[in-house]
C-alpha cells in the first residue's frame, strides 16, 4: 500500500491507483477537465499537472495527476508557484480561440473553464490576433445542439461514446488549433444515453436541446431524488428553479452502486410531467362533467358516498376495490390500505396494483418494468393487510365486469398492466357504470371523466417516501418542492379522506407511515398514529 | 470665528422671562412652586404619526400637566432587516443597502462598509481613492448635519433656518450627484475603491457649493445663535454630563458636546485625516444648544478638510488593480473572453473573502459607524452587524426628556438626530 503525502497531507492509497485518486480520498481538489471518474484516462488536458519528488529527488517536470500513479514515499505539490504557473500557462492557450459566448451559453455558471479561469488565470489577453473560427450550433444528435468553438478538447465525450455506450459515434480530428470534435459521416449522436455527454462536457460545447436557453444555472437549485423513469431508481438531482419552482431538467446523481454516473435519455423527460397537465385542484361529478371543488366539498362528497356504501353491509365492503399505481411511494399505498382494513373494517380488502406497460430494456441501465416502485407498493399492500396478494389491472376489469367490485378508490393515474397499455377508453368504459369512483391523481387523464371525486395528489418530485427498486434497493426521496396546486401527498390526502369518514387517522409525516409500515398490520398505535376505530389489529383476520 | 466660541454667555446672565424660575434652578422648578392644584398624571401617545418624532418613533408619556414624568421611547417603526438582507446578497450588493442606513449621509455609510470588508481582504485602496473617500464623506457629513440644525429650528419654528440650510444642502447634492450619479441613493463606493472618478470641475463646483453653504450658514447663525427663543428653548434643555454620555456610549457630535473628546477619524485614523489639518470639535454643557453650536462647528471643519483634500489629491486610478477584488472595464468585458469570465465570476459568484471576523468603524456623522462582519470564505457576507451610532443615543433620550417640559422633547429628540434607516436597520 503506497504511502504519499499530498500538500503535507499523509495518505494511503491502494497498489495502482493515481495521484489524482488519493487526492479526491484527501478531498483536495486538483483542477482538470479531460478526468473523470467513469471513463478512462486520457491526459490531455494538462490542467492537472502537478509537482512532486521521490526517493531519487525531484520530479525532472509536472507530471499528470491523473495519470501518474501514486508512489510510495513521494510528496506531490498541488498548488506551488510552479503549478499555478502551468496552470495559467494551459488556461491561456484555452482561451486564445474561445468565444466570448459566456452571457448566451448556458453553460455559464456551472462551468469548469471559468471557475478555473477565476482562480488561477492571468486575467488579460496577449491574443492580437484573430481567433480561429469553427463551426456552432450544429445539430448532432435527438438531444444534442454541439459548438466546436467553446470546446477544450477534453475527449470526455468521445470516451463516453466509446467506452460506456460503446457506440462510438464522436472522435476528434485535424490538430493544434484547428481540432475539433466531430461525428462520424452519416452517424448521429443518437444512442439512449447522449445526454450525459452533456453533463460531462466542462465547458458549453455540448448542450441539451431541451433544456438550451430555458433557464440559467444560477437560478437553479439542486434537490436530490429518484428517477421515476423505470425500476432501476437512477439517483438524480432535480434542478429546480427559484424563481418559479418548477424543475427544469434532471441530472444524474452519483451512485455507485445503481447508476453510477449516468442516467438514460428517457428518464430526463420524467421532469415535464410535474409541470404539464396535472390535476390543479379537487374535482367532482356535477351533471355529468367534472367541475372544480373545495378541498373540504370534494372531501365530504368522497366521505359521504364511503360511508354510504360501507353501510350497505358486508357485501357493500366486500365491492370495494383499491386500485394503486406503481407509480407512488410506498407509505401513500400502505396508507390506502391500511385505511380500508384497519378503519373501514375490510378485513381481507381487494388491491389492485397497476402501472405503465413496459417499455425498452438494455444491458446499461434501463429495465423494461417502467414503474419505479412495484415491489415497494406490492410490499405495503402485505405489510398493511398480510395475506392479502394484491391482483393485477386485467383481474380489476375482469372482476368489474362480473359485478364483484362496484367501487373504487384509485391512488395513482398509470393503472395497466405489466404488459400492453392499457387504453384510457377502457379504463373509462370499466369504470363507468361504477357506484363509485374516487381517484387521487397528479396529472389529468380521459378516463378521469368516470370518477366521481378526483382529489389532486402530489407528483413524484413532490413527495417525501421511498421507492423499492427492481433489485429489492430502498432508496427514500425527499420532496424537491412543494406540491403544484392544491395538491397533497397521498397519505395526507388519505388522513384527510379518512377523518372526513369519522376515523381517527392521523399521520404527521411520511417517517411516520414508514415507521408504522415497519412494524406490520399490528402496527396501530405506533408513534403519531391514533387508535384504530374498525378492525382488529392482527394478521389474516 | 469659532461657533463654539460666540459670546452667548450674556443670556446666562440675562433675567429669565416670566415666571421662570432663576438661572441655575433645576429644570422644571418652577412649575413645582405653582400653587397645588388638584392634578393627575396623564398617558399621551406622541407619534410614530407625529412630525416631530420623524414618523418613526414613538413615545409614550406621563404627564403631570405639561411636565414630562415618565417616558417610554420606542424604536422599529423603519426596520427592514438590514443584516439578514446583507447575509443573502453578494459582498458588493450590499452598498445599495448602506445607503438606506443613515440615508442623510449615505457615502459615509458606504465608507464604513467597505473599509470592514477590504480590511478582511487584506487590500489597500489606491490614494486617489482614499483621497475622494475623505472628501466625499465630508460632503455628507455637511448634509448631515445641516438637515439636523435645520429640522430642529424649524421644528421650534425657525423654519428660514430650515430652508436656508436645505438649499445649502441642495447645493452639496448636486454637487455629490454629478459625482455619483444620484442625490441620495448613491451606492458609489465599492470593495477597493470607488465606482468613478471625480467628473471634471468637481473642484470648482464643489468651492462653489461650499462657498454658498458658508453664506448661508453665516445667515443662520445670524438667525438662531443668539436668537432669545431659540437659546431659551435649547440651552439647559436635555442636558447630558459626560459621565452619562460615556456610561451610554456616546459617540460622535452629541457626545463631543457632552465633553468626550474622541472622534474616530483622529483617534483610530483612517485614509488621509492625518495628514490634513483640521480640529476635533469639543463642547462641555452636553445640552440641546452645545449639540447644535458643535455642529455648526464641525462643518466648518469638514469644509476645510474638503478644501485640503481636493488641493492635495493626487491622480492614479480609483480602485485595485486586484481582478479577484474589482471588475475589469466594460470594454474589455465585452471584447476579450478573459476579462468576460472575470467579470462574470465577480458577479455571480461575488468577491471570495477569506474567512474571518472583522470590526471596523469610521466616523460617521452621527459618531462611530461600526461594522462587525463575518465571512465563511463565500461570496456573501455571513453576518453583517451595524453597530449604529444614533442607538446609544436612542437610548438615552427617555432620560434626556423625563422632568422637562412636553415642548422640550421636540428641541432634544431633534438634537440627537435620530435617523430612522440607520437606528431601526
Amino acid at each position: 500500500m503506497p504511502k504519499l503525502k499530498i500538500d503535507g497531507r499523509d495518505v494511503e492509497v491502494a497498489r495502482g491507483e493515481t495521484v489524482m485518486q488519493a487526492a479526491v480520498k484527501l478531498g483536495v481538489h486538483v483542477p482538470h477537465f479531460c478526468w473523470h471518474p467513469g471513463l478512462s484516462i486520457a491526459a490531455n488536458c494538462r490542467m492537472c499537472l502537478v509537482d512532486g519528488k521521490n526517493a531519487r529527488g525531484a520530479y525532472p517536470k509536472l507530471v499528470p495527476a491523473c495519470q501518474w500513479p501514486a508512489e510510495d514515499g513521494s510528496e506531490i505539490f498541488t498548488d506551488n508557484e510552479t503549478v499555478r504557473d502551468a496552470r495559467q500557462g494551459v488556461l491561456e492557450f484555452l482561451f486564445l480561440n474561445h468565444p466570448i459566448d459566456c452571457p448566451i451559453c448556458d453553460k455559464a455558471g456551472e462551468c469548469k473553464l471559468q471557475d478555473y479561469y477565476q482562480e488561477h488565470g492571468l486575467y488579460e489577453t496577449r491574443n492580437d490576433g484573430a481567433k480561429v473560427k469553427k463551426p456552432k450550433v450544429q445539430d448532432i444528435g435527438r438531444e444534442i445542439v454541439f459548438d466546436a468553438e467553446r470546446c477544450v478538447l477534453c475527449t470526455r465525450c468521445v470516451r463516453f461514446c466509446q467506452e460506456v455506450t460503446k457506440t462510438g459515434e464522436l472522435t476528434d480530428e485535424q490538430r493544434s488549433d484547428h481540432a475539433e470534435i466531430t461525428i462520424f459521416p452519416g452517424k448521429r449522436l443518437d444512442n439512449a444515453y447522449s445526454l450525459n455527454t452533456v453533463d460531462i462536457c466542462p465547458v458549453g460545447a455540448l448542450t441539451s436541446k431541451d433544456f438550451r436557453f430555458q433557464q440559467r444555472a444560477w437560478f437553479l437549485k439542486q434537490r436530490a431524488g429518484v428517477c421515476p423513469g423505470c425500476a432501476r431508481g437512477c439517483n438524480v438531482w432535480v434542478d429546480v428553479s427559484r424563481q418559479d419552482d418548477r424543475a427544469y431538467r434532471l441530472r444524474p446523481r452519483v451512485n455507485l452502486d445503481v447508476n453510477q454516473w449516468w442516467m438514460c435519455d428517457e428518464g430526463r423527460y420524467e421532469y415535464k410531467r410535474l409541470d404539464e397537465g396535472r390535476v390543479a385542484a379537487p374535482q367532482l361529478k356535477a351533471e355529468g362533467r367534472l367541475v372544480e371543488a373545495s378541498w373540504t366539498d370534494a372531501l365530504g362528497r368522497a366521505a359521504d358516498r364511503l360511508n354510504r356504501l360501507l353501510e350497505s353491509g358486508p357485501e357493500g365492503r366486500a365491492a370495494l376495490g383499491l386500485v394503486v399505481s406503481a407509480q407512488v411511494t410506498s407509505e401513500d399505498a400502505f396508507a390506502l390500505v391500511r385505511l380500508a382494513r384497519e378503519f373501514m373494517g375490510i378485513a381481507a380488502p381487494r388491491v389492485y396494483v397497476g402501472g405503465k406497460p413496459d417499455g425498452e430494456a438494455d444491458t446499461l441501465l434501463r429495465v423494461a418494468d417502467k414503474n419505479p416502485n412495484r415491489r415497494g407498493v406490492a410490499a405495503a399492500v402485505r405489510a398493511a393487510a398480510p395475506g392479502v396478494e394484491p391482483g393485477t389491472a386485467e383481474a380489476l376489469l375482469a372482476d368489474v365486469a362480473r359485478g364483484a367490485v362496484r367501487a373504487v378508490l384509485v391512488l395513482g393515474d398509470d393503472l395497466g398492466g405489466a404488459g400492453a397499455a392499457m387504453a384510457d377508453q377502457t379504463l373509462f368504459e370499466a369504470l363507468e357504470d361504477l357506484d363509485l369512483v374516487v381517484v387521487l391523481g397528479t396529472n389529468e387523464r380521459a378516463w378521469h371523466a368516470a370518477a366521481h371525486v378526483v382529489l389532486p395528489l402530489a407528483a413524484w418530485a413532490e413527495c417525501d417516501g421511498t421507492f423499492v427498486n427492481g433489485d429489492g434497493r430502498e432508496q427514500r426521496v425527499a420532496a424537491a418542492r412543494r406540491p403544484q396546486g392544491q395538491a397533497r401527498q397521498g397519505w395526507d390526502a388519505l388522513c384527510k379522506l379518512g377523518q372526513r369518514m369519522g376515523y381517527r387517522m392521523a399521520y404527521r409525516s411520511a417517517e411516520v407511515v414508514r415507521l408504522d409500515m415497519a412494524g406490520g398490520a399490528g402496527g396501530a398505535g405506533a408513534a403519531g398514529v391514533a387508535g384504530g376505530a374498525a378492525g382488529a389489529a392482527g394478521a389474516g383476520a | 470665528m469659532s461657533y463654539t466660541d460666540h459670546p452667548t454667555h450674556e443670556f446666562d446672565e440675562a433675567p429669565p422671562l416670566g415666571d421662570a424660575p432663576p438661572a441655575g434652578a433645576p429644570a422644571g422648578a418652577g412649575l413645582d412652586d405653582a400653587p397645588a392644584l388638584d392634578t393627575r398624571v396623564m398617558d399621551l401617545n406622541m407619534g410614530p404619526s407625529h412630525p416631530a418624532m420623524h414618523g418613526t418613533i414613538r413615545m409614550v408619556l406621563k404627564l403631570d400637566g405639561e411636565k414630562v414624568v415618565g417616558s417610554d421611547v420606542q424604536i422599529g417603526y423603519l426596520h427592514r432587516g438590514f443584516e439578514k438582507e446583507a447575509e443573502n446578497v453578494g459582498w458588493t450588493q450590499v452598498f445599495p443597502y448602506t445607503d438606506r442606513l443613515n440615508y442623510v449621509s449615505p457615502l459615509l455609510n458606504n465608507i464604513g462598509y467597505a473599509m470592514g470588508v477590504e480590511k478582511m481582504l487584506g487590500v489597500t485602496i489606491p490614494e486617489r481613492a482614499q483621497w475622494i473617500r475623505v472628501v466625499m464623506g465630508e460632503l455628507s457629513r455637511l448634509t448631515d448635519h445641516l438637515t439636523c440644525v435645520g429640522a430642529s429650528a424649524m421644528e421650534l419654528g425657525g423654519f428660514s433656518a430650515f430652508l436656508y440650510f436645505l438649499r445649502a444642502r441642495e447645493e452639496l447634492y448636486k454637487l455629490i450627484e454629478t459625482c455619483t450619479g444620484a442625490r441620495l441613493t448613491v451606492a458609489y463606493v465599492r470593495v477597493g475603491g470607488l465606482a468613478a472618478d471625480l467628473p471634471p470641475g468637481f473642484a470648482e463646483n464643489c468651492e462653489r457649493a461650499l462657498a454658498e453653504t458658508e453664506r448661508l450658514m453665516a445667515d443662520v447663525d445670524r438667525l438662531l445663535t443668539r436668537n432669545r427663543i431659540f437659546y431659551d428653548r435649547t440651552r439647559g434643555i436635555g442636558t447630558v454630563s459626560r459621565d452619562k454620555a460615556v456610561a451610554m456610549g456616546w459617540t460622535g457630535p452629541c457626545g463631543r458636546a457632552s465633553g468626550i473628546d474622541y472622534d474616530v477619524r483622529r483617534d483610530a485614523p483612517y485614509y488621509v485625516y492625518p495628514q490634513l489639518d483640521w480640529d476635533v470639535v469639543v463642547g462641555a454643557a452636553g445640552d440641546n444648544y452645545e449639540r447644535y453650536l458643535v455642529r455648526m462647528e464641525e462643518m466648518v471643519q469638514s469644509m476645510r478638510i474638503v478644501r485640503q483634500a481636493l488641493k492635495g489629491m493626487p491622480a492614479g486610478p480609483i480602485i485595485v488593480n486586484d481582478p479577484k477584488v474589482a471588475l475589469p472595464p466594460k470594454e474589455e468585458v465585452y471584447n476579450t473572453i478573459e476579462a468576460m469570465v472575470n467579470h462574470f465570476e465577480l458577479i455571480m459568484a461575488g468577491i471570495q473573502v477569506p474567512a474571518g471576523e472583522v470590526y471596523s468603524y469610521t466616523e460617521a456623522a452621527n459618531g462611530e459607524l461600526g461594522f462587525y462582519i463575518v465571512s465563511e470564505g463565500a461570496g456573501r457576507p455571513w453576518k453583517c452587524r451595524v453597530r449604529p451610532p444614533c442607538i446609544p443615543l436612542m437610548s438615552t433620550v427617555s432620560e434626556m426628556v423625563n422632568g422637562y417640559m412636553l415642548p422640550d422633547i421636540v428641541p432634544t429628540f431633534g438634537s440627537v438626530n435620530m435617523v430612522g434607516g440607520e437606528c431601526d436597520r
